[in-house]
């Protein structure tokens, strides 16, 4: 009730002279809406920049084998084979901060079509999640290939928008065969443009198949020549009965170990191995937790004990991710920055016009602490005008900023994006620079003698 | 009985180093009910009693009750409290706030009384007196738009819209013709009678000062003649221009604003 009063009073004095109130109140509202139009440019480029560098993969967490040693010679990352498709399922099946995860196989081969051939940067055999983890799901051409093709390894690939332009010319690609080591792949669709990533790589050079098409058709030997640990599994893996199905073109070196051989020297089955599992977290931020909860469930998969280093290591862009929420946040303490000395203009201007209005209403004043008006009612009065004041000029000024930003947006397509945070805060602080940059002007206010300021000319 | 008791009253004023003694030892009682006018020269300290009256200053020293209670010691919030429910002011250049209401003027003192009064009560409580006071259909106009009799009304309006025992007037009749100054007496007069409130005038004006029941000179701080208006020789006892060769000595700033 007597708030009530307070701002209607204080309505009244302002409705008095509205002209000098909204001049007054002018710096409150350029600031404010510099801030709101600032802020919801900024936050909305900032989103644009973070969605740009998410789709060079810095949201995607990578899990490689890790360093297989023998004799003291180290074979480098990703020389033990450790991981399984089965790996990959677990993952998505039981870490909850894991968005999609998606096995790959890597290769790298010459691929050709007619009388062009190419090597692409990238041959990837996986799963369609690859694509939704790398959020590259929209295709230029034709569709994606389907968790079927992947069962029955069957020969179909996606191609990158830098392999077709080097193969096919122009042509469309859609239905074509392309030959991969001498097998034949049928190009279901083509990959939407993704320029380079991070380390400046080719995201575009890329061929996309299955990986069991690819680990058994294509690979099955090509890892062989990198390591020894690789060409030993090469030749154990004459023991997978898939090799059967899917006949390697490697040459043999050595002769066919004859039934009796095998029986004397048995090699145990090995399980199916991928080169890398690649995971998207269910944001940037649960990325920390993916991890954790992803080297947790390797490990006891694994059978690590404790103490025993990971057989596995998982890489994620965090460098990459700081990097860009540094750059985002000295942004908006920048914008914060501007924002504050603009506010700050504003108050002093508030206080400017409150000192001349309380001079000028000195008789008023006086007047009212005749009528039985106490101190601490005038300073509430000047104060309550103050803050008035102010919060109109930030409720005009959110307007005002939120339809300039709005402006941009629909004159110059910038990406905007509405901060509710930065409504809140300007309110806030516009009430605060009411009270701060009022309270001296009503403190002289209240402070007067009634006398004189009856008498006041 | 005694509304207002005045024992030996003391303010001095402080330029620079300079005291400046304004009221020598003023005592002083009235009744409730009189309709008293204070007159003196400028500078002879009407203003400055009337403003210690008012509890808008207090005296250097000295005692004052107003009914029943010692006022020169009360906190500047608690003068605040009397002056807003007891003394209802009116002033020589009306005091109106600009650009506001008749009506707003007037209920204005009721705003700091405190939350005991509600807005519908305020506001039939102030339709009321500006209607008596026959500023009917005058609610909404703006006092830039009225007369200065009507001014004054609503002033005056506004001085009882707390209901207070006594009306302090200050010059009311100072800035109006003679015949709207009969008009605003005349309201005076009535109050004083039909509804018992205890009016106390400043003016230097003898024709106005007539209209009271009880007319106080006061010459250079003291009180030199205190008489009712029916003594005829009151006028006569001393000539008003006799006294101002003694204004500047006292005329400080403070005290000579009441022209």
């Amino acid at each position: 009730m007597r708030a009530y009063r307070a701002v209607r009073t204080a309505l009244r004095a302002l409705r008095r002279n509205p002209m000098r109130a909204a001049l007054t109140t002018l710096g409150i509202v350029i600031g404010v809406a510099a801030v709101i139009a600032m802020m919801e440019i900024g936050s909305g480029s900032a989103a644009a920049i973070a969605k740009t560098i998410a789709s060079m993969g810095a949201g995607t967490v990578m899990i490689m084998p890790g360093t297989a040693a023998s004799g003291g010679v180290s074979f480098g990352a990703g020389s033990v084979m450790t991981l399984t498709p089965q790996d990959c399922e677990a993952i998505l099946r039981e870490c909850p901060a894991v968005s999609n995860a998606a096995p790959v196989v890597r290769a790298r081969t010459q691929v050709v079509y007619a009388n062009r051939n190419w090597v692409p940067f990238f041959i990837y055999g996986t799963t369609p999640a690859f694509l939704e983890v790398r959020d590259w799901k929209d295709l230029a051409e034709g569709e994606p290939f389907t968790d079927r093709d992947v069962r029955n390894a069957n020969r179909v690939c996606l191609l990158g928008q830098t392999l077709v332009r080097e193969l096919f010319q122009g042509e469309s690609p859609i239905g074509k065969e392309v030959r991969v080591q001498n097998v034949l792949f049928k190009v279901v669709g083509v990959l939407r443009a993704k320029g380079a990533n991070m380390m400046g790589m080719d995201q575009d050079d890329v061929l996309i198949a299955p990986w069991p098409t690819i680990k058994y058709r294509v690979t099955g030997s090509t890892l062989s020549n990198v390591n020894q640990s690789a060409a030993s599994a090469a030749s154990s893996s004459s023991m997978n009965t898939l090799n059967r199905l899917y006949p390697s073109s490697q040459l043999s070196l050595y002769p066919v170990p004859s039934a009796t051989q095998a029986a004397d020297t048995p090699m145990p089955v090995r399980f199916t191995n991928i080169d890398e599992i690649m995971v998207a977290g269910q944001s940037v931020a649960e990325t920390p937790t993916a991890i954790r909860q992803m080297t947790e469930l390797l490990r006891q998969r694994h059978r690590l004990h404790e103490g025993e280093s990971d057989d596995f290591t998982i890489r994620d862009m965090a460098e990459m991710v700081r990097a860009l929420s540094s750059t985002t946040t000295l942004m908006s303490r920048l914008l914060l920055c501007v924002a504050f000395i603009s506010l700050v203009v504003g108050g002093v201007g508030i206080m400017n016009i409150m000192l001349v209005s309380v001079t000028e209403r000195t008789r008023e004043i006086g007047l009212r602490m005749a009528v039985g008006a106490r101190a601490g009612d005038i300073l509430r009065q000047f104060l309550v005008e103050a803050v008035v004041l102010c919060l109109a000029g930030g409720t005009l000024g959110i307007l005002l900023g939120h339809g300039g930003s709005f402006l941009v947006r629909v004159l110059l397509r910038w990406p905007i994006e509405t901060s509710l945070a930065a409504i809140v805060a300007a309110v806030l602080v516009s009430a605060s620079v009411g009270i701060i940059f009022g309270y001296y002007p009503a403190w002289r206010a209240s402070r007067l003698d009634p006398i004189e300021a009856l008498r006041y000319e | 009985m005694q509304l207002i008791e005045l024992q030996s009253l003391f303010k001095t004023y402080h330029v620079g180093d300079l005291a400046v003694p304004v009221l020598k030892g003023v005592s002083l009682v009235v009744t409730q009910r009189e309709f008293v006018a204070v007159m003196g020269a400028s500078g002879s300290g009407k203003s400055t009693l009337m403003n210690i009256l008012g509890c808008l200053d207090r005296p250097t020293s000295g005692q004052y009750w107003l009914d029943g209670q010692e006022v020169s010691s009360l906190s500047a919030n608690q003068r605040a409290h009397i002056r807003n429910h007891g003394i209802g002011f009116v002033f020589q250049n009306f005091n109106l706030l600009p650009r506001t209401s008749a009506l707003e003027n007037v209920m204005m003192p009721l705003g700091y009384a405190g939350p005991s009064i509600p807005d519908r009560e305020a506001k039939r409580r102030s339709i009321d007196l500006l209607r008596r006071l026959g500023l009917e259909g005058r609610f909404d106009r703006e006092p830039s738009k009225l007369s200065g009799g009507e001014q004054q009304r609503v002033a005056i309006a506004r001085a009882l819209v707390n209901q207070p025992h006594i009306v302090l007037a200050d010059e009311p009749t100072g800035n109006l013709d003679s015949h709207t100054s009969e008009e605003v007496l005349q309201i005076f007069q009535q109050l004083n009678e039909e509804q018992d409130i205890t009016v106390v005038l400043v003016t230097h004006d003898v024709g106005i000062a007539r209209h009271a029941k009880r007319i106080i000179h006061i010459s250079d701080g003291v009180i030199d003649n205190d008489g009712l208006v029916s003594d005829r020789t009151l006028r006569s006892s001393k000539p008003l221009g006799q006294r101002d060769p003694h204004a500047p000595g006292i005329g400080t700033s403070q005290t000579g604003g009441a022209e």
